[in-house]
């Protein structure tokens, strides 16, 4: 077979949704998509006009669906790249990306392993086309998210979670907040630590694959933890937004 | 070795992109050994700093620089120096 390399393709803001305020989901229509597995992500470009030019990667937040694609961009406040795509790009825009890229952060449907996504922050996204993938699959494997927000206004999909938590077999949906909880919620907020997690995740004689996002400190204290907790340090797939 | 380490840097995923450019298959699940310390991890598992047209790949291990990756004009041009082995799933 001879396989085309990675190239840039020229997709289209097809439609926006706010998910916070700040932070929205962009729906690209990119001619020719090849398709992706969820936990994929996709390198954007976007040049000047007096040539220069730069790149981030965002993660795909839907499974496969053809040539629409959606990713969630949260601002950066200072940011280069995410107050433009997510104030600034109109629907009809062109922005430049290519991918899917990524074969070690990915799940697939299907198999046999429990599935327990720790998501901080924006990190969500790539889990969240786990769960989308979970639903539309129909898979009944056990998925249990975990996801890290600073207060109740930052979560994002916030419908869509507690849907799929109420309606999929075998989901569970934990919100733990890091700054300031909802009323009654019964946790004062903190960070999520390693006491949190014993409660929270599967005994680690479970057979677990482990998906982990978010902000590097984050990530890197949320696997520390499993692995103090017995976890298997090798089935920990993680990615760090830095 | 301390939790904040390694903080504010990216990790082998963001290589993704720029190795399938030059080599036109995924790479992040593949194994690379550190000329180093020989610890062998996935190269999503790298420590990545710089975001822009130049990528630096550090072991999460040692430290030990075992990527550069940069992007010149029309080539992506990879330093492989720090890496003893590649091990490509075929």
């Amino acid at each position: 077979m001879v396989q085309s390399r990675l190239g840039w393709r020229r997709a289209e803001l097809v439609d926006r949704r706010d998910e916070t305020p700040s932070a929205v989901t962009l729906v690209l229509g990119v001619p020719g998509w090849p398709g992706h597995l969820a936990g994929q992500h996709v390198d954007v470009r976007l040049t000047a006009d007096d040539g220069y030019s730069t790149q981030r990667s965002y993660s795909l937040a839907a499974p496969d669906h053809g040539a629409r694609i959606e990713l969630t961009v949260q601002v950066v406040d200072d940011g280069e790249v995410s107050p433009f795509l997510a104030r600034d790009l109109a629907v009809g825009d062109p922005v430049e990306l290519r991918g899917p890229v990524g074969g070690w952060f990915v799940w697939q449907p299907g198999g046999p392993q429990r599935v327990l996504l720790l998501a901080g922050g924006s990190g969500v996204v790539p889990l969240m086309a786990m769960v989308r993938a979970r639903h539309e699959s129909g898979a009944a494997v056990p998925m249990h998210l975990v996801y890290s927000v600073r207060t109740p206004g930052d979560v994002f999909y916030a419908a869509e979670l507690q849907q799929r938590a109420d309606q999929d077999d075998g989901l569970r949906v934990t919100l733990v907040h890091t700054r300031r909880a909802p009323a009654g919620s019964g946790r004062a907020a903190h960070r999520l630590g390693a006491a949190d997690l014993a409660a929270l995740v599967w005994p680690a004689t479970e057979a677990v694959v482990t998906f982990v996002c978010g902000p590097t400190a984050f990530v890197d204290a949320v696997s520390d933890a499993l692995v103090g907790l017995g976890y298997d340090a090798s089935a920990i797939r993680t990615e760090r937004y830095g | 070795m301390d939790e904040t380490r390694f903080a504010g840097a990216l990790d082998g995923n963001v290589l993704g992109g720029p190795l399938a450019e030059a080599f036109g298959v995924d790479l992040t699940a593949s194994y690379v050994t550190c000329a180093g310390c020989s610890r062998a991890a996935v190269v999503a598992d790298l420590v990545v700093y710089g975001a822009g047209p130049g990528l630096v790949g550090r072991c999460r291990g040692c430290g030990d620089v075992m990527l550069r990756l940069t992007r010149i004009r029309d080539e992506v041009v990879v330093d492989l120096r720090g890496c003893r082995a590649l091990r490509v799933a075929v």
